[in-house]
């Protein structure tokens, strides 16, 4: 009777160790899970072929080892932009330090009004580390079409003149220079800093 | 003789605070975020009915701007558009929220900076009650 009950308690303990260690192994085996949409396939982020507001040329390829963060928008529109630029600062801040490695990058769907001097004024409002990007219409199409911006003017009934219908996701360009992720409008800030912080551990390339 | 008449003028005050007019409509949390002359800004705010009737919010105006509209802001596939209203229903009892992402209210053409911790004046004005002048405070969300 008592060496059954021993016997149990060693069966027991092994099934118990076994299990234990096929979770072990099954959470260290997958990859991590994001919160933001996966882009698939994996490819490299198209380039960015624009100006800074400040007037200085930008080039993706000089933030290899950094995660950027691209959203689209205009300086007039007041709620969604200003929203997702706040939630940027945001994450930002909460990262501290690990920040250094982050790059958070406004290009505008509006040319015509966005002068490099009010985009410059607008982004260093929420952060003077964001950076803006204007450039000719023409290269400014490029990029919108390569990222998939779906961007139009909507002439309204508004003394703010024309306002411009566009595409609010923020989008993530990994270390390796590809675009990994994209999150919608409204994604909190939290949920966006779980996503960058794991791009943020991978090995630079 | 004295304390009747105390009695008497704090039931007149308390019929006068029960009085139709400014409390009908609620107004609670009105903000705006910073914003800068020339830009345009957005206030939120939280709106209840509590009127037996239902109403509806057809205009607002401030001094801080060149012109006030009522936006709603609204995502379709991805893509995020902002359409003028030209009124918004309250109905009776019931609580409207203007937040981030959906109705607000739009000052045109900032006619001065709004930095955190300013206090600003913004006047809505209703269908069938009298206007209400209520105090945004600029401070982020
Ligand atoms: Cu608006």
């Amino acid at each position: 009777m008592k060496d059954l009950s021993k016997r149990n308690l060693l069966w027991g303990g092994l099934v118990f160790g076994l299990i234990f260690a096929i979770g072990l192994w099954q959470a260290l085996s997958q990859p991590p899970s994001f919160r933001g949409a996966l882009l698939e396939p994996l490819l490299p982020a198209p380039p960015l072929q624009l100006q800074t507001s400040t007037g200085e040329p930008f080039d993706l390829q000089d933030y290899r080892g950094k995660v950027v963060l691209i959203f689209f928008g205009y300086t007039s529109c007041p709620d969604v932009c200003p929203t997702t630029l706040a939630e940027m600062r945001l994450l930002q801040a909460n990262l501290g330090a690990d920040a250094a490695d982050l790059q958070v990058v406004f290009i505008t769907v509006d040319p015509q009004r966005d002068t490099p001097e009010r985009l410059t004024t607008y982004v260093q409002r929420f952060s003077p580390q964001f950076l803006a990007l204007t450039g000719a219409e023409e290269a400014l199409q490029t990029v919108w079409d390569d990222y998939g911006i779906f961007r139009e003017i909507q002439e309204v009934d508004s003394a703010a003149g024309y306002l411009v219908a566009h595409t609010a996701r923020v989008y993530a360009v990994d270390k390796a220079g590809n675009l990994r992720l994209t999150f919608a409008f409204g994604t909190s800030a939290e949920d966006i800093q779980h996503d960058v912080q794991i791009l943020l551990q991978e090995a630079t390339p | 003789m004295k304390k009747y008449l105390l009695v008497f003028w704090a039931g007149i005050l308390l019929l006068a605070a029960c009085q139709p007019g400014a409390s009908q409509i609620v107004v609670q949390d009105a903000w705006a975020r910073p914003a800068g002359a020339g830009e345009n800004g957005a206030v939120f705010l939280r709106i209840t009915n509590a009127w037996p009737d239902d109403d509806a919010l057809l205009a607002a105006s401030s001094q801080v701007a060149a012109a006030v509209e009522i936006h709603r802001s609204s995502m379709q596939d991805g893509v995020m558009s902002m359409t003028p209203q030209e009124r918004v229903e309250l109905p009776s009892g019931q609580e409207v929220v203007f937040a981030p992402g959906g109705l607000h209210i739009m000052l045109v053409d900032l006619q001065q900076d709004l930095k955190v911790g300013d206090t600003f004046e913004v006047t809505l004005h209703f269908e069938n009650l009298p206007p209400q002048t209520v105090t945004v405070t600029v401070r982020e969300p």
